[in-house]
């Protein structure tokens, strides 16, 4: 099979290195979804810190939270060192800022807006040699597009691109919960190589934040459900306890 | 009780309106591209210099080709120049030109990491800023802006207007006079009529192409309370300026 051909992306998460027999395969762009507080940021933080720690740079593109707010939280990780910043070894983007010097400080996006933002994240992993991308959220910049047709253009040209590259890349995606699929526009999940679906579900009275993996091209990995912990040594994956547990996106 | 009136700087023109134009009068001078309302407004402009504070807010010309345009016609340049059109250029296009390279070319690495803009920095109103300059003036005062075009073109159009009547409002109070240049033709009847409806004398300029070459009109459109004086003259440029032919 080609689980053993093609090269892994580790993301340092040990539970979730085993449950993608490795690592996520290279080159592939993957939706992390789910409600607030899953612990999506948290985890792709993690990503790209282990990424970077092993050499890989890593960059993080921001749209709703402030870098320095991010860079912050982090600091009670054990595993997190400021060096890696100071040596840019892990980078934070502001896309705000990005938005204000392209001139895409609006509401909509037209195609040719489109076009330029992706160009602007492609040279930006071209040119600073990024292995590793975060882009929280993809929901937000999919907001400002008009149609399904600009976001399935968006998630495929940019996928194509960074994958070209050998850039691993998250896409984070925000999911309310109402919602029905993996993603609000229901676009992003077709393109995305792999689906990671974290939620929340109740067992007597405690509220567990679960991880499960979807799809993933290019690996087999395990579909069951596990339970996720956030801690200060970073994230902790367990198998779950199935007795009692109600799902409670 | 006689209106004090002051020249418009061209005799006949004055004695067609009303000896002149009276203080508060606000003027509307449109016309086609190439017919010289520019220089009109210019002319209009230094005939106030001697005796008024004359403000002249321009936004396409640079303020040494005013003053040469003026010079090379031997008139009065003792004029405040406000020149919207280098502020501009300044504060919006030169922000412009930066983004369509970079939209271009993808922004450059070393500058991903700096600052997009400085937070505080506001955003430049200059339909505030004119109105905020005119408000300063102390009378006697004249007041051109050439042309009303920029505003419109770059603000809601209700408040063009709006802003126009304040102006108007601030010349009657103090007893200035106002000249505004428009172009012909081009705005909604919406606009164009809320902007002649504040008008106390409307003035066109026009060309007509002949096999001889150009004849040029000078058409009185409008003189609040005086619809006898509406009229059209033939006007010609000599080597002291604008000059009306009966």
């Amino acid at each position: 099979m080609a689980d053993n051909s093609r090269a892994r992306c580790k993301t340092g998460i040990a539970g979730l290195d085993n449950i993608l027999n490795g690592g996520i395969p290279r080159g592939n762009t993957i939706l992390i979804t789910g409600s607030c507080g899953t612990g999506k940021t948290t985890m792709s933080l993690e990503f790209l810190v282990h990424g970077a720690l092993m050499g890989e740079r890593s960059m993080y593109i921001s749209v709703t939270e402030a870098p320095e707010k991010l860079v912050e939280n982090m600091i009670t990780y054990e595993f997190f060192d400021k060096k890696l910043i100071d040596d840019k070894k892990l980078i934070f983007v502001d896309l705000q800022e990005i938005y204000v010097k392209l001139g895409l400080e609006k509401l909509e996006f037209t195609l040719e807006d489109v076009n330029i933002l992706v160009e602007q994240i492609v040279k930006m992993v071209k040119e600073l040699g990024v292995r590793r991308l975060v882009i929280d959220s993809i929901t937000s910049i999919c907001y400002r597009l008009t149609s399904k047709e600009e976001i399935r253009e968006f998630i495929l040209h940019l996928g194509k691109e960074l994958s070209d590259m050998g850039c691993t890349t998250i896409l984070i995606s925000e999911l309310l919960p109402s919602a029905q699929g993996y993603s609000q526009y229901g676009v992003e999940e077709a393109i995305a190589d792999g689906i990671i679906l974290m939620g929340n579900l109740e067992r007597r009275g405690d509220l567990l934040r679960t991880i499960q993996v979807i799809k993933m091209r290019g690996t087999t990995h395990s579909r069951a459900k596990y339970v996720l912990d956030l801690t200060s040594i970073g994230v902790l994956i367990a198998p779950l306890l199935k007795g009692g547990s109600v799902e409670a996106r | 009780m006689e209106l004090k009136t002051v020249s418009i700087g061209m005799p006949l023109l004055d004695e067609s309106l009303m000896s002149g134009v009276p203080e508060g009068y606000t003027i509307l001078l449109s016309g086609t591209p190439g017919s010289g309302t520019e220089l009109f407004a210019k002319q209009f402009a230094a005939a106030g210099a001697d005796n008024e504070n004359v403000i002249y807010i321009t936004s396409t010309e640079r303020d040494e080709d005013i003053l040469a345009t003026m010079k090379s016609f031997g008139w009065n340049t003792n004029i405040k120049i406000v020149n919207i059109g280098a502020e501009y250029y300044h504060k919006v296009l030169e922000k412009e030109l930066i983004i369509s390279k970079y939209r271009e070319e993808g922004i450059p690495t070393n500058e991903i990491f700096a600052p997009a803009r400085k937070r505080k920095e506001k955003e430049v109103n200059f339909l505030t800023m004119i109105t905020y300059e005119i408000s300063k003036l102390k009378p006697p005062f004249r007041i051109v802006i050439d042309s009303l075009d920029f505003f419109l073109n770059n603000y809601e159009r209700a408040k063009v207007i709006s802003s126009l009547r304040t102006i108007k409002a601030h010349a009657q109070y103090y007893g200035g006079v106002v000249l505004v240049t428009m172009m012909r033709d081009v705005y909604d009847t919406h606009t164009q009529s809320g902007i002649e409806q504040l008008a106390d004398i409307i003035l066109e300029m026009e060309m007509l192409r002949t096999p001889k070459g150009f004849i040029r009109y000078l058409i009185i459109k409008k003189v609040r309370n005086h619809p006898e004086k509406a009229g059209i003259f033939k006007y010609d440029i000599y080597e002291k300026g604008i000059k009306i032919v009966k």
